[in-house]
């Protein structure tokens, strides 16, 4: 599915989508729409620093239970708060993973055949672009 | 490749594209070298991922050091004015002043830049968004502001045929304007440059540069592979972070000890408004006032009725989960007003051995008092216009990137001298943002035009 990221990295990312992204009325679960096949169309164009950072990440996480994984976001965006070095890695990590996900999610981009609710349709985000004459 | 050009550009943005024009049009054989792709209407991403992704340096954004502010610049053909706003505004006697504290330079003045102004002005179709033009998130903007006696005013804007009648909606225009409207380098100076003459290479990112006894020689990849061109001279168009890093990795420090400092970018903080009846402020032209109010310019700060697509929404929003997906199906309710902080404590930019930047930035001090200040009003302007829930984003992120090759005229404390020049190399040439000796307060784009045609007609002049 991706070539950048293994099956663990990337059911880890699963995980973490479902957490940053869950199902919520008429919105889907991140999981359930399939936008992780696209986190390659994301991966492809940052620093490769970054990416080997977004990799160990997570596989720390893929052997963190649900709970785990939302005590770390939580941490994360607590970090917000904190002056020095840790209060930037915990923005850092708020930032990289956070982003990653909902710019997956609200790519409006879907597995194929998915059937569900666009999330972009969801919330009515549908820009119009009328094309010149 | 050596002897062909007359002078290479690096860099395609809002600078480079009118300095390649007007070079070109001088009559000289110039390349111009842009890092990123080159996209147009047909070609630009339809989604905020794609567009973020292939657009924009670091995947989508970087980060300052402590990872409290984040910044956006470009990296396509066009650079950042194919996804900017186009607000094209000159700056104001306030402004000037402080470039004139700054640098010490005389012509940096309202009458001596007027005519560079006009020349630029001139060549493009810029205009003013009319009242028809304000979506229900502009019509909030100005009603809070009326009932509080805060003045507004219209937005400048480079456009020629938007199409808000029609229905078509501007806020797809960040990543590149599909119907060509906008008034970026790309479909402007650069395709009148290409039409008389001038070569563009994108894809080559330049990494480093050289001066030699005839010139300058630059060396970099094009399509993963290494290039080297010479040429008597270069232009450097890189915006404010480009340039710092490629004459850091250069080893220019050395000479030129104010590289890389007084880095500014008018840090700028969102708050987004809950209202009972839809806003759909992502419509129509989703930017259309601003605050003109001479307590707010004198305050240090200014307002900009805005609004942001989903992704980034999401991720200004503090928090995940549950209470993030709630806040994102109220997307139609939300109303949004930024603050932009003139900012006054300099950053500063630094690379490591293996070419990262470093961005020491933070909204500190004086400048966090502006924002503090600028909040203050915009939370009076929502609440007088009947706001439910006002929500103020704590991240901070900077749009306009300015500094660290500071014009001015002691050496010591700048690197580019008055006539566009490095200080020590007549045949490096530089006048985007990274040139700008403070933060005006005011939009950038139109004062970079300014004094590239200014610079162009230096490089004219000396060869
Ligand atoms: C979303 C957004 C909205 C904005 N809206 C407005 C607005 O409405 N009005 C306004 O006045 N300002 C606005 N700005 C700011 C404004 O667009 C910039 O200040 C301006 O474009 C900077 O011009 P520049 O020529 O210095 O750099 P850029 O336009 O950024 O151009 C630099 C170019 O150099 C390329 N480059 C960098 N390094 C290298 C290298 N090593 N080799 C080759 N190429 C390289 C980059 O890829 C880029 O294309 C906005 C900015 C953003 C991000």
């Amino acid at each position: 599915m991706s070539e950048i990221l293994t099956p663990r990295e990337v059911r880890a990312l699963e995980r973490v989508g479902d957490v940053v992204v869950p199902a919520c009325g008429p919105l889907p679960a991140f999981s359930a729409t399939g936008c992780v096949r696209y986190v390659d169309d994301l991966l492809r164009y940052m620093p490769p620093g970054d990416v080997a950072d977004i990799r160990l990440l997570l596989r720390i996480l893929s052997v963190k239970p649900t709970a785990g994984i939302r005590f770390i976001m939580s941490l994360a965006g607590a970090g917000r708060r904190w002056p020095g070095p840790i209060g930037a890695a915990l923005r850092m990590i708020e930032i990289g993973l956070k982003g990653l996900v909902v710019s997956l999610y609200y790519s409006g981009k879907t597995a194929p055949g998915y059937t569900g609710t666009v999330p972009t349709d969801a919330i009515g985000y549908r820009p119009r672009v009328i094309p010149r004459a | 490749m050596s002897g062909q050009f007359d002078c290479v550009i690096v860099g395609s943005g809002t600078s480079g594209g009118v300095i390649a024009y007007y070079l070109t049009a001088g009559g000289m054989r110039c390349l111009l070298l842009e890092a990123g792709d080159a996209y147009g209407a047909d070609t630009f991403p339809e989604n905020d991922m794609d567009g973020s992704a292939r657009m924009f340096w670091g995947g989508g954004l970087e980060l300052s050091t402590t990872a409290e502010m984040a910044f956006l610049r470009a990296r396509c053909l066009g650079g950042t004015s194919v996804v900017n706003q186009c607000l094209l505004d000159r700056f104001d006697e306030h402004a000037w002043d402080g470039w004139q504290a700054a640098s010490g330079i005389g012509f940096l003045n309202g009458e001596e830049m007027a005519p560079h102004y006009a020349e630029v002005e001139g060549r493009l179709s810029i205009r003013e968004v009319p009242p028809t033009h304000h979506n229900r998130n502009a019509l909030l903007f100005v009603e809070g502001c009326e009932r509080r006696g805060y003045q507004w005013a219209p937005l400048r804007r480079g456009e020629t045929d938007c199409a808000i009648e029609e229905g078509n909606d501007c806020i797809a225009c960040l990543n590149g304007c599909r119907r060509d409207s906008k008034q970026s380098t790309l479909v402007t100076f650069i395709r009148w440059a290409q039409a008389l003459g001038l070569q563009v290479m994108p894809g080559f990112q330049v990494e480093r540069l050289e001066s030699t006894p005839d010139g300058v020689r630059l060396s970099g990849t094009h399509q993963g592979q290494m290039q080297e061109i010479r040429a008597p001279r270069v232009v450097l168009a890189a915006g404010a972070l480009g340039n710092a890093r490629l004459l850091l990795r250069s080893g220019f420090k050395k000479r030129l000890l104010s590289l890389g400092e007084g880095f500014y970018c008018h840090p700028q903080l969102m708050t987004f408004a809950e209202f009972d009846e839809p806003v759909d402020a992502h419509r129509g032209a989703f930017q259309a006032c601003k605050s003109d109010d001479p307590r707010f310019r004198q305050a240090g700060f200014k307002l900009e009725n805005v609004f942001a697509p989903p992704t980034s929404l999401a991720m200004l929003y503090p928090g995940f989960g549950p209470r993030l997906q709630a806040f994102m199906l109220r997307y139609r309710h939300l109303a949004c007003i930024e603050v932009a902080v003139h900012d006054t404590v300099p950053g500063r930019i630094t690379a490591d051995a293996r070419g990262k930047l470093h961005m020491a930035k933070r909204l500190e001090g004086e400048d966090a008092r502006r924002g503090q200040a600028g909040l203050v009003a915009v939370r009076e302007i929502l609440e007088s216009a009947g706001a439910r829930t006002i929500l103020q984003c704590p991240m901070s992120f900077g749009l306009h990137l300015m500094g660290g090759l500071a014009i001015g005229r002691d050496e010591r404390t700048s690197v580019v001298n008055g006539r566009f020049n490095l200080h020590g190399f007549p045949n490096i040439y530089a006048a985007d943002s990274s040139v700008f000796p403070a933060a005006p307060g005011i939009n950038p784009a139109l004062t970079i035009m300014a004094l590239s045609h200014r610079a162009s007609q230096e490089v004219l002049r000396d060869v």
